[in-house]
């Protein structure tokens, strides 16, 4: 079980840790907060304390924080683990929120976005205001547009011109193939999109952004 | 280059122009040569028959026997063949040829006279100096028949040497223009080698600056700000340090080229896209396609700076527009769509004019040995179409 008063700061910024400290100090007064220049203290640290919440910066001299904070999560699930970095990078972002991080923030501002997450009892993935774009981006980044990028670029024209509405035989006569060959590419782009009608067809162009 | 390709194509058209004029014709005079050497030779051997018809038709002019009807008859066919033969058109057009003051009519008139003599039936010895005159005639053709020989020998082989000569010239001009294409493809090889050192440099240096920024300068902005907060400063200086920490955020990320070893390109864009529609008012849709960025890291680098140019030059000309960027890979290529519904411009060559940014697409994807279609109009948006070979297909 970890331990309820204690906080574990890892960033080779000593001057940052210590304002970071002195913060997280003034919202949670009773706990003793522990810091780390490097993953190789960090693991020191963690080896004597079980700290209930852990902040994490990426770059470190010793390596990267995020798979460290995935081998952490995966020894105490309980842990709630914190990524604070300056890079602002949908792809750390994510990288973040599969290594079961429970948020993501930048160095930004007076730090009051990581501290009232820190409160928070929510145990969804929370963000930096700045980031907001990108988790968005990153979330609409599934389902149908992940499995529309596995079309070939035939199959996106003529996925593009039944969606705009046209039959078989004007699709065939557009692209120069015979109305047999299109319909075996709307067969194959059914499949791939696991769709099976034209009103979902639709929906799919609508969602991937080739209808407005 | 477009000035070297036109020389080039000049070098060759050249060629084909000389090979048409000069050539062709010789070829056909070549052949209409041959021809007349080969009748040259028919006559020659007419011209022996002839001469010893002659010899015959003397021997019996000048003896006793002339009376026999045999050898009349044998006498008169003889010589009415060497008055057709000396009297057909090709014989007399050689004769005027090489001698034009003596004509054959003019010289064999002596043997119409032994002709008539031959018929009167007059005894013989009658003749003795009229064929004298033939036998000279006989021979002086045998001069001018010579005479035209020679001429129409020196003439074929002239024609021989001229021919030799073009050839030798067409043969120069292919070897000087294969070198030349050679020289000019080492050419462009060497810069586009010195350019790619070049960009490879300062994307190196772009690098290295935007990790001085984001590690060393950014934080300790972000530190100061942190420690601001507490110190109840004034709200104003506040903003400013957020806006120059963010500020210095934007310019590292865009001076920065990620390492496309490890990390995604649809997620690089995706930054990429958010922060230029933070500062701008254009509307991104980022298609995404199949590809494999981990494997051509150099290729996609150079790919996730062409959006970004794309990208850029939307924000700064197009006016507020939608942008559709779509990228995939397919058939050892990668292929990049753009397109915007933006304000266009008239030509390629007023956008490359107006520096676009469009030179430095151009360029990357010429560096990647890639190709590049631009479609766009005035109040028509820009539409641009690239496909890129990748590595395993540019060494074969």
């Amino acid at each position: 079980m970890a331990d309820l008063d204690s906080i574990l700061l890892v960033d080779d910024h000593p001057l940052f840790r210590n304002g970071l400290k002195s913060l997280i100090k003034g919202a949670f007064p009773d706990s003793a907060i522990r810091e780390a220049g490097s993953l190789a203290e960090a693991e020191k640290e963690l080896a004597e304390i079980d700290p209930f919440i852990v902040i994490l910066d990426i770059t470190l001299p010793d390596g990267n924080g995020i798979s460290f904070a995935g081998n952490h999560i995966r020894k105490s699930p309980e842990c709630r683990v914190f990524i604070l970095t300056m890079h602002q990078r949908s792809g750390l972002l994510i990288q973040a929120r599969e290594a079961g991080c429970q948020g993501y923030f930048l160095k930004e501002g007076d730090g009051s976005a990581i501290i009232a997450a820190l409160k928070s009892e929510d145990k969804a993935f929370s963000v930096s205001p700045q980031m907001k774009d990108h988790l968005k981006a990153v979330e609409e980044y599934n389902g149908i547009v992940q499995r529309y990028a596995f079309l070939t670029r035939r199959e996106k024209e003529v996925f593009r011109l039944f969606a705009e509405g046209l039959g078989y035989k004007e699709v065939a006569w557009k692209l120069g193939i015979s109305p047999r060959t299109a319909s075996v590419h709307r067969y194959n782009i059914f499949g791939k999109l696991n769709i099976s009608s034209d009103v979902e067809l639709v929906k799919a162009a609508r969602e991937v952004g080739l209808l407005i | 280059m477009l000035t070297i390709s036109i020389y080039l194509m000049r070098r060759w058209i050249l060629a084909v122009i000389v090979f048409i004029l000069f050539l062709t014709p010789l070829i056909y005079l070549n052949r209409q040569f041959f021809k007349a050497a080969r009748q040259m030779d028919a006559i020659f051997e007419s011209y022996t028959h002839i001469a010893v018809d002659w010899a015959q038709a003397e021997y019996l002019l000048n003896s006793v026997y002339l009376t026999d009807d045999e050898s009349r008859d044998d006498l008169m066919g003889k010589l009415y063949g060497i008055k057709q033969w000396v009297t057909t058109s090709e014989l007399r057009r050689i004769a005027e040829f090489s001698s034009p003051d003596q004509t054959p009519d003019h010289h064999f008139k002596e043997l119409d006279l032994i002709i008539a003599g031959v018929i009167q039936s007059e005894e013989g010895r009658i003749y003795g100096d009229l064929t004298g005159m033939v036998s000279d005639d006989i021979i002086s053709l045998y001069v001018s028949l010579k005479t035209f020989r020679d001429k129409l020998d020196a003439g074929v082989s002239i024609l021989l040497q001229a021919q030799m000569f073009l050839i030798f010239l067409l043969m120069i001009l292919i070897v000087i223009a294969l070198e030349d294409r050679n020289r000019q493809r080492v050419r462009i090889e060497t810069s586009q080698r010195i350019q790619k050192e070049i960009t490879r440099a300062q994307e190196e240096e772009r690098n290295r600056i935007a990790l001085d920024l984001h590690d060393d300068i950014a934080q300790e902005l972000s530190w100061m700000r942190m420690n601001l907060a507490k110190e109840n400063t004034e709200i104003g200086h506040l903003e400013v340090f957020d806006k120059l920490i963010s500020r210095i955020r934007d310019l590292s990320q865009s001076l920065r080229t990620p390492d496309f070893t490890s990390e995604f390109f649809d997620d690089a864009v995706r930054d990429l896209i958010i922060t230029v529609e933070n500062r701008s008012s254009i509307k991104v849709k980022y298609i995404p396609g199949n590809k494999n960025s981990v494997a051509n890291p150099e290729i996609y680098g150079h790919l996730y700076r062409v959006i970004q140019e794309c990208l850029t030059n939307a924000a700064k000309h197009a006016g507020s527009c939608r942008v559709f960027i779509e990228l995939q890979e397919e058939d050892h290529s990668v292929f990049f769509a753009y397109r915007d519904d933006g304000r266009g411009f008239k030509s390629e060559g007023e956008g490359l004019e107006m520096g676009l940014g469009l030179k430095g697409i151009r360029n990357r994807v010429m560096m990647m040995n890639g190709k590049m279609d631009l479609i766009t109009g005035q109040g028509k948006g820009l539409n641009i179409q690239c496909r890129i070979p990748l590595k395993s297909d540019n060494n074969g």
